[in-house]
């Protein structure tokens, strides 16, 4: 790349990195992974800075790889992720008196959500995605992310409880 | 009794603040940098090599510093970013025009004798974009030549393994289209049974599996080639 696009990706990289990783940790669940997660989608869109015209693309473009680089390892063999006979704690006392409790019971049950599930949840409750533009970052149908909202939202509710409400009213 | 809306702006802002306490982030500029660089080198590698490879098979006999003089150009083209898909770079069969009858049948590769199977890659990173086994994806479906590789990052870790991954377009359908080939001794990739997803299996020559899977865009139609998945997981196995 020249200067300027070197230049204009360093910014880029500089304002979007912090929430590119945020959106990481909700889709695989930890900081470790999602560091690796967010680095390889930058080093994706760096080799196709070029290609991509619109800058208003770039966030898509880098939802999209880090979406689908997350649920396809939740595929492979070596990281498949299998459904668990015990759910993660539920925060104690279904309260939100301790606020990181419940925000870190959030990230543990959304782990046991279905990759699929927890993707469409987190593009629509983190990222503020309506249905049409999360169904575009999942190559899905609208029908699909509707129908994968309740099952993951049911999921949650399942495994936090009446946390799910108290983080609803805590947020 | 609340609204929906405001039930997932309240839930939007659990979300948010379930990461607002981020670590310091594990890698800066500079690890990007570096990362793009050390791809683009090793693409580089790996087409030179295997246009090298692909030469030498199918010439017979020409001489190694002929073949890397007369591909260098080639090999140049294709480590500048994904925009055109490699030369064919593996042993692959002689091929038919794109829109011959062999075309609609069946997968070309799977009427030719196979040659020395491909095998593990050597590299300790599945290149989500391996150009020896794009080449046997392209001599096998050439409709897929002209395919875009599709934004996937690279996976790191051991095994050998071998991915393509591509955007494809298939009259109006529109869709993912991924091979993945996993090496002896490794399970294979999950297929998927998603509403969607066309998927198939195979065994490879070399003792690994090939799975191929074409996945449809949101309001695609369709799913795009799925008539030639079975076939082109078929064909490639002897060739992997």
């Amino acid at each position: 790349m020249d200067d300027a696009a070197e230049r204009a990706f360093a910014e880029y990289f500089r304002a979007r990195r912090d929430a590119v990783r945020r959106t990481a940790l909700l889709l695989c669940g930890d900081w470790h992974r999602a560091d690796d997660h967010a680095q390889s989608a930058f080093v994706a869109l760096h080799r196709h800075w070029h290609r991509i015209r619109d800058p208003q693309a770039l966030d898509a473009w880098v939802r999209r790889t880090l979406v689908r680089a997350v649920v396809d390892e939740s595929r492979r063999p070596w990281r498949r992720e299998r459904p668990v006979d015990v759910t993660p704690d539920r925060p104690a006392g279904g309260t939100t008196a301790d606020g990181v409790a419940t925000r870190t019971a959030l990230v543990g049950a959304l782990r046991a959500v279905p990759a699929r599930q927890r993707a469409v949840l987190v593009l629509r409750y983190l990222e503020g995605l309506d249905v049409a533009a999360t169904a575009e970052a999942l190559g899905c149908s609208t029908g699909t992310v509707k129908s994968q909202t309740a099952h993951g939202l049911a999921a949650l509710r399942t495994i936090l409880g009446d946390a799910l409400d108290d983080l609803r009213a805590a947020g | 009794m609340e609204s929906s809306e405001n039930e997932d702006e309240r839930l939007s802002a659990a979300f948010r603040a379930a990461v607002q306490d981020a670590p310091e982030a594990g890698f800066d500029h500079a690890d990007v940098l570096a990362g793009s660089r050390r791809l683009a080198r090793r693409r580089r590698t790996l087409v030179v090599g295997g246009v090298a490879a692909a030469a030498i098979l199918l010439a017979g006999g020409v001489t190694t510093g002929v073949v890397l003089t007369r591909d260098e150009g080639t090999a140049t083209s294709a480590a500048a970013p994904e925009a055109a898909p490699p030369a064919p770079q593996a042993p692959v069969p002689e091929q038919a025009g794109p829109g011959s009858a062999a075309d609609a049948a069946a997968p070309r590769a799977a009427s030719a004798p196979p040659g020395t199977p491909l095998g593990p890659a050597t590299a300790d990173c599945v290149d989500p974009q391996d150009p020896q086994l794009r080449a046997l994806v392209d001599a096998a479906l050439p409709e897929l030549a002209a395919a875009t590789p599709a934004p996937t990052p690279m996976i790191c870790r051991p095994g050998g393994g071998r991915e393509v991954n591509l955007e494809v377009t298939d009259g109006s359908r529109t869709g993912l289209f991924t091979v993945v080939y996993t090496p002896p001794g490794e399970p294979p990739a999950q297929t998927a049974t998603a509403v969607g997803w066309v998927t198939a299996e195979a065994p490879t020559a070399s003792g690994g599996t090939v799975v191929v899977t074409s996945r449809g865009a949101a309001d695609s139609g369709g799913v795009p080639f799925a008539d030639r998945v079975r076939s082109l997981a078929d064909a490639l196995g002897p060739r992997l």
